[in-house]
């Protein structure tokens, strides 16, 4: 195997996992929408005005980037989307750490079965940005819609 | 270039525009702005220090050390209790007076204080008692563990 389908092959595992933790992450916030805006008030970050709107409008991002990686469809875009999440979580959870906040993440569920934020959290949400940007540098459309779509890149 | 940010943008859009349509068809839609404050709990930085457990084999292991207050109410008292307890009779609506206190200070001399009776009574006890100033005061794990002490000497 050349380097380049080792880089592809290896692209993919990420696009499938990401894909599946996006999917996840949006799904558990569709189905309870009042207690993923708590979360996101609990974090202090966002004006009120702007709490209810990310909370309607960012779960379906998760779930359709998550979809849409899984399914191979526009990676390079939905893993860039993926990622600028994954920077925007990492600095709310990095604020909300330095704050000395003891509160749920909201990253999945919300509620009681909701974890707390810790420097795990953010470390793990660091590795998924790494994911992200490998996926978004590295992979080159062969296995998916895209390659469909003509948008494979031959290496 | 350009077109990658088109495509970046339209995913947003689309999800966007999914995520509005969704909420809107909601039996209980968000409000897009919060109309009041989130209630977000922060734990307060001091710790609330309640009164400590303790076992039937620690009182037995030094008996002389304690004295057991039986934290039922009198009938049930004199049917039977630990031998050497004293009544407090414990209503948790209540604090403990301050002659009360005085009283179990002057008998207790310099021995510690053990809540006996059911579990929770005598917990609250107990804690109403340390939070007054009495902190040589514990509990009962079992506060009803003291019927197998009686029970032990009746053989």
């Amino acid at each position: 195997m050349t380097a380049g389908g080792a880089l592809a092959l290896v692209s993919v595992l990420f696009r499938l996992y990401l894909g599946a933790v996006f999917v996840v992450a949006g799904y558990g916030k569709i189905l309870e929408p009042f207690d993923f805006a708590l979360s996101v008030a609990t974090y202090q970050i966002l004006p009120l005005s702007l709490i209810n709107l990310f909370a309607i409008l960012l779960p379906w991002l998760e779930l359709f980037t998550g979809v849409f990686l899984i399914v191979g469809f526009w990676t390079k875009e939905n893993a860039f989307l993926v990622s600028m999440m994954m920077v925007m979580f990492t600095v709310a959870l990095g604020i909300a750490l330095s704050k000395g906040l003891q509160i749920n993440c909201g990253c999945f569920a919300s509620g009681e079965a909701a974890v707390e934020i810790s420097y795990r959290t953010l470390l793990r949400d660091i590795t998924w940005l790494a994911m992200g940007l490998f996926v978004w540098k590295c992979d080159d459309g062969r296995f998916g819609v895209d390659r469909f779509l003509g948008r494979h890149r031959h290496a | 270039m350009k077109s990658f940010l088109f495509r970046s943008l339209g995913i947003v859009g689309f999800s966007f525009a999914v995520g509005i349509t969704m909420n809107a068809t909601r039996p209980t839609p968000l409000a897009w702005a919060a109309d009041s404050d989130y209630e977000i709990y922060d734990d307060c930085d001091e710790t609330t220090e309640t009164a400590e457990p303790m076992s039937i084999a620690d009182v037995l292991a030094h008996p002389d050390y304690y004295l057991l207050v039986d934290a039922r109410e009198p009938d049930a008292f004199a049917a039977g209790s630990a031998p050497g307890a004293v009544n407090l009779p414990y209503d948790p609506l209540f604090s403990v007076g301050q002659e009360e206190i005085d009283a179990l200070r002057s008998r207790a001399g310099d021995r510690s204080l053990v809540i006996i009776g059911d579990p929770e009574t005598a917990k609250l006890l107990a804690d109403d008692l340390f939070s007054q100033g009495m902190t040589f005061v514990n509990y009962l794990e079992e506060g009803d563990q003291w019927t197998k002490l009686v029970a032990k000497e009746t053989e």
